[in-house]
């Protein structure tokens, strides 16, 4: 419960009023009391002294007339047993209701007026007579004569007394006349009961009061000048006094009310000034609430235009010292808000990272620009409200239930990967962090979350998977390979050996005709293995790509289908590449048979060619990209696309969509690209087509020259060096060496060959080494040779290249490889150029 | 310091009302006391009155009933049946639980059916007649009746003085007591026994007359049926004319007056009764400081009235029940004994004789 600050005011003075009201009245009631105790108290003293003298002259009347009686009744002729003299007395003295005179011994000897009855009874033990001694008059007494009260007056008489039963005049009418001017007065006698009373039926039942109100006895034993009683629910004040010469005790008073008369009227004037002042003090109050409240509602003004956010307002002034000291912290406080409000809000708009602030049930309840460009909205402003709920940005809604439960189970989450859902359907992974913000009670306020946004990552995380699983899949074809090459090398050479040895035989030569082809394709097969591996060792040299391109065209050209148009677009400057000439025809070939597929029912395959550069901020974002200068290759068709799906998939070896396929064509053409140093990507549209980008690196233009007359020089040397490992491949390779009239050191292994290669060195003029051997392999049998003679011409036998910079350089020092299997011709060939 | 401000308001507040709801529940009981306190007749309906209002008033002093203070509401029927009859209308229109009253056999024979119509118990402390006896009524009553006040003076006069001569002094006009007194009483004497009968009216004041004519029947005992001061003019005056008659008289006269306005002649005055003088407990002494006087059989059973009621207040008695639970309880203890009742609320008590010796009364048979 809160009260305002006039309420408050007022409550404050009224209760200090208030209590000053109630003193005021305790004072002034105890000052009223003491005067009207002083003033009644005089009033009825003199009431009472009145009535007792009254009484008490009465009483002194008719004792004194009896005591005439008594005089008259002194001489002896005078018989008060004569009830004529008597009856006279008693006429003339009306008050007196009865005579009774009774002798020593209590008995009644006469009785006026006369009563037959009462003669000769004995009072001995009537109360009546008990009082003798104390009081002269007393009563009233129920007399045994009438049963009527009678006041009783007793005086000797002879040897007896006499009684007089009187009926005292005037006092019920003196109690009445009392009770007309508002007094209540009432006598008792000693014992308590009614005597006289303004109330004439309370006497009549004879009713002792003692018994009726607690205040009676006070006032008989004497205790107390006032007494307070109530009587019939009305408080009064008596003022008691016993009657001389009587056993009875006189009480007046007045109801308490109008005894306190000046009190209550004066208190009821003071009522009115009490209201007065209360009508004041909510004046006042007022004032001072305003003096007071309007640079406190100032305040509170700042303070609500703090809490709205505005942190620039003017400072409150106001003449209290106390307020102004209150204002200008508000305003220290309002500029240290706003600089961390201001701090805050530029982290919050400029993290890259969403930000979103969410309650449970997921309303989102703030979020920055970030979060929104994220979720494909423009700007916050973009964000529809109806749309401000996180459940609909989860692509699947249990990773959001999953994603509560661990906050509540830990109170925050860190680096959670969840796929969102953008505005327009789309999905991206997001990294979220989330923490639970709770208050001090520890209920939950809302939930920090921060997405980034990975999906580039997991691109190039994907793509380097993909290169790695590419590089897994070289290194194991390579090995098939080098094998399997090792098989068809014993297979090819031995089929040439059987060529050679059963010359004019039709049927053998069919069937080794027939081993040949059947070898060939094996070696074409793994070539292209080896191809989509990167290990497939190529002779490159510059060309023009728009040369080459125009020649590969003027090639293709009538291969291609009818209804397919192919249309070449080259660039206007020359862009000089460095290309294994055969590997290109090769990526040419597997784009066009790729596109005629997509193509079934005709359509445009168009190739363009431009330069293209990349800075290092181009790299940065796409780290598979070397920065410099590029010649980009687009070759695009018309066709059915690639399908989203399977689009990541393309490059891969053995994947195919063609029921004959094999799977080799685009992976050899992106293991051709990656083994020229060039990238390629790829774009498609479902039903528009698609165009794929290789980038080869530009390169100096050379002068290409073959020489040609090698072609036709003789091979003159005749002493070869041969190591091979596998036991197989080095016998007929020795003796198709031998068959044609080499001389041949043959070699198991390297470092065999290389003790004995000193003492050989100058009758060998070739070396012939396997590339891949255990223990020394023949690049580093080569090494060693070299140091022996430096101008040592080798050549070497490969299934596959394992190390393609070894054998670049190797190339450059003007050394050869010959790829498994190998023929005679090729060998010779070989040779040829090497020497 | 604000919030112990809220909780001392609501803590006030709280008090307010439930010393308001303590004070609905606290709102007195009220009893009505319905006797003749003026008139003819008012010796005897003021000393039950004042032994209720003594009882009342102690009762109050010690915290109530069950808490609630009495509140008692006096009427005075002035010995008229009208009068009576309007006044237990007012009580019962006041609310009373009960009302305490009448005095008189007379008053209570005629009131009954008003009282069997407004169902409010009435506790009569002194009516003896028998004919207010063996009744399923609303009234229960606190004296033997006279059947066995009768038998017992019967009984007393024929084994113990062997008296059969009786003269009897009835008041006309208290009938229902009076001649229902003498019925009884004459039945349970042989029907040798010689009663001579007496009707005596206040008005006529012919006690000498009546006296001299009683002894001029030379009676052996003279029985008087009525009030105390007629009677105590009556025995001085039979007294005087033959010292040696012995008085009987009714619990009608049986007062500590009667001892003080026969003077010489109290003596030997045989009476019956079921209390005794001289019996000075708290009660009674608390009744002598109060109204200067020691407690009648009258008042006596006006205070057992109110401990009757109590009891059953106590025991959760509502107007609408009271009467049943009282003759549920059966039993109370009153200021002299306890008090027993039959199914009907008849007290069942067996009355004895007294006799004043040395100025007070004396169990003396029985």
């Amino acid at each position: 419960m809160r009260i305002k600050f006039k309420n408050y005011i007022f409550g404050f003075l009224t209760l200090i009023i208030i209590a000053l009201f109630i003193i005021f009245n305790i004072l002034l009631f105890l000052a009223s009391r003491d005067a009207m105790i002083k003033e009644k108290t005089e009033e009825y003293e003199t009431i009472i002294k009145t009535f007792s003298n009254y009484l008490n002259r009465y009483i002194d009347e008719k004792s004194k007339e009896i005591d005439l009686l008594i005089n008259y009744f002194q001489f002896p002729q005078r018989d008060y047993r004569k009830l004529n003299d008597l009856e006279k007395f008693l006429k003339l003295h009306q008050d007196i209701k009865y005579l009774l005179f009774i002798n020593e011994s209590g008995i009644v000897i006469n009785v006026v007026p006369h009563r037959e009855e009462i003669i000769g009874i004995d009072l001995a033990n009537d109360p009546i007579l008990y009082q003798e001694n104390k009081i002269k008059f007393h009563g009233p007494h129920v007399s045994i004569i009438d049963k009527f009260p009678y006041y009783v007056l007793i005086k000797p008489f002879r040897d007896g007394k006499i009684l007089a039963f009187i009926k005292v005049p005037g006092i019920n009418s003196l109690i009445e006349t009392l009770g007309a001017q508002g007094y209540y007065a009432f006598i008792v006698d000693e014992k308590g009961l009614a005597i006289a009373h303004v109330r004439q039926e309370i006497v009549n039942q004879g009713m002792n009061l003692i018994s009726y109100y607690h205040f009676i006895k006070a006032g008989i034993t004497g205790v107390g000048s006032f007494l307070e009683g109530e009587i019939d629910g009305i408080k009064y004040i008596f003022l008691a006094r016993k009657i001389p010469e009587t056993n009875l005790i006189f009480f007046i008073g007045n109801r308490y009310e109008q005894t306190m008369s000046n009190f209550y009227s004066f208190r009821k004037k003071f009522f009115y000034v009490f209201l007065a002042a209360l009508m004041v003090i909510f004046l006042t109050s007022l004032l001072v609430s305003r003096k007071f409240s309007e640079p406190i509602q100032k305040i509170m003004q700042m303070i609500d235009r703090l809490r709205k956010g505005e942190y620039k307002f003017p400072k409150a002034r106001s003449e209290i010292k106390e307020i102004d000291e209150i204002s200008d912290s508000i305003s220290k406080l309002a500029d240290t808000l706003a600089d961390r409000e201001t701090k805050l809000t530029k982290i919050f708009e400029a993290s890259k990272d969403a930000i979103v602030i969410t309650d449970l049930n997921g309303n989102i309840l703030d979020f920055n620009d970030a979060a929104a460009k994220m979720f494909g909205f423009k700007d916050k402003s973009d964000v529809p409200d109806e749309v401000r709920s996180d459940l609909f940005y989860y692509h699947d809604i249990s990773d959001r239930e999953f994603i509560l439960d661990k906050l509540e189970e830990k109170g925050s989450i860190e680096n959670f990967e969840v796929l969102f859902k953008k505005r327009d359907g789309t999905t991206f992974y997001g990294l979220l962090s989330s923490t639970i913000v709770k208050d001090e009670k520890g209920d939950i306020l809302f939930i920090v979350s921060t997405i980034k946004d990975i999906s580039e990552k997991r691109k190039l995380q994907e793509q380097l998977f993909q290169a790695q699983k590419m590089e897994s899949i070289g290194r194991l074809s390579g090995s098939i390979a080098h094998d399997f090459n090792n098989i068809l090398s014993v297979i090819y050479s031995s089929n040439q050996l059987i060529q050679m040895h059963s010359k004019n035989n039709p049927q053998i030569e069919r069937y080794t005709t027939n081993i040949a082809t059947g070898v060939e394709k094996a070696r074409d097969f793994i070539r292209k293995l080896l191809s989509v591996s990167k290990r497939q060792p190529f002779e490159t040299k510059v060309y023009d790509l728009n040369e080459i391109l125009r020649e590969e065209i003027k090639i293709l050209r009538p291969t291609i289908r009818e209804d397919i148009k192919i249309d070449l677009r080259t660039s206007e400057t020359p862009l000089h590449v460095n290309i294994d000439r055969i590997q290109f025809t090769q990526i040419i070939l597997n784009l066009t048979v790729n596109s005629m597929d997509a193509m079934p029912n005709g359509g445009e395959i168009v190739i363009t060619t431009e330069k293209k550069s990349f800075d290092y901020e181009y790299t940065g974002k796409h780290p598979y990209v070397k920065a410099g200068n590029y010649a980009c290759m687009r070759f695009s068709d018309t066709g059915m696309g690639i399908p989203e799906d399977i689009r990541d998939k393309i490059f891969e070896p053995f994947f195919t969509t063609k029921p004959e396929g094999t799977g080799l064509g685009l992976a050899t053409v992106y293991g051709v690209v990656q083994q020229h140093n060039g990238f390629i990507n790829v774009y498609s549209e479902v039903g528009r087509g698609t165009t794929f980008r290789i980038y080869f690196p530009l390169a100096e233009a050379l002068e290409q020259k073959v020489d040609k007359d090698k072609e036709e020089t003789e091979i003159k040397l005749r002493r070869i060096l041969l190591v091979e490992d596998n036991d197989e491949v080095r016998s007929v390779i020795e003796e198709i060496l031998k068959t044609n009239g080499f001389e041949v050191y043959s070699f198991s292994n390297g470092l065999e060959a290389l003790q004995r290669y000193e003492e050989l060195k100058d009758s060998v003029d070739l070396c012939l080494f396997d590339i891949i051997m255990p223990s020394m392999g023949g690049f580093e049998l080569y090494r060693r040779i070299k140091t022996i003679n430096p101008n040592v011409k080798v050549l070497f036998m490969t299934g596959y290249a394992d190390n393609l910079f070894q054998v670049q350089t190797i190339l450059k020092e003007g050394q050869q490889i010959i790829h498994k299997p190998f023929g005679v011709e090729e060998l010779k060939r070989k040779i040829r150029e090497m020497f | 310091m604000k919030k112990y401000l809220y909780i001392s308001f609501l803590l006030l507040i709280a008090i307010l009302i439930f010393s308001c709801l303590l004070n609905r529940n606290k709102e007195p009981i009220k009893i009505g006391l319905m006797v003749t306190l003026t008139g003819v007749y008012p010796d005897l309906g003021r000393e039950i009155r004042d032994g209720v209002m003594l009882a009342v008033n102690m009762i109050n002093e010690e915290g109530g009933i069950n808490g609630r203070k009495i509140k008692l509401i006096i009427k005075d029927n002035r010995y008229d049946i009208n009068v009576a009859k309007s006044n237990f209308e007012e009580l019962y229109k006041e609310g009373v639980i009960a009302v305490i009253g009448p005095a008189t056999s007379t008053t209570a024979k005629n009131l009954l059916p008003t009282i069997n119509e407004l169902k409010l118990l009435t506790i009569a402390p002194t009516p003896t007649s028998t004919k207010l006896a063996g009744l399923d009524d609303y009234m229960i009553r606190l004296r033997p009746t006279n059947r066995e006040e009768a038998q017992i003076f019967a009984s007393y006069i024929l084994e113990e003085l062997k008296l059969n001569r009786v003269a009897i002094v009835y008041d006309i006009i208290n009938p229902e007591y009076t001649h229902d007194f003498i019925e009884n009483f004459r039945a349970n004497l042989p029907e040798n026994f010689q009663i001579s009968t007496y009707p005596f009216d206040e008005k006529k004041r012919n006690i000498r007359e009546l006296s001299q004519k009683i002894v001029n029947n030379s009676p052996q005992a003279a029985l008087i049926l009525v009030d105390v001061y007629n009677a105590s003019l009556f025995i001085q005056n039979l007294k005087k004319l033959n010292k040696n008659l012995i008085i009987l008289t009714s619990i009608w006269a049986k007062s500590p007056k009667l001892i003080e306005h026969c003077g010489r002649w109290a003596e030997g005055i045989i009476v019956v009764d079921i209390t005794e003088n001289g019996f000075e407990g708290k009660v009674e002494r608390k009744f002598f400081e109060t109204y200067g006087r020691p407690m009648s059989f009258a008042s006596i059973n006006g205070y057992d009235s109110v401990l009757i009621l109590k009891r059953a207040i106590e025991q959760g008695a509502k107007r609408e029940n009271l009467k049943d639970m009282i003759l549920r309880i059966g039993k109370f203890e009153g200021l002299q004994g306890e008090i027993i009742f039959d199914k009907f609320g008849d007290r069942k008590v067996k009355p004895f004789v007294l006799k004043i010796e040395n100025g007070k009364y004396k169990r003396v048979w029985q």
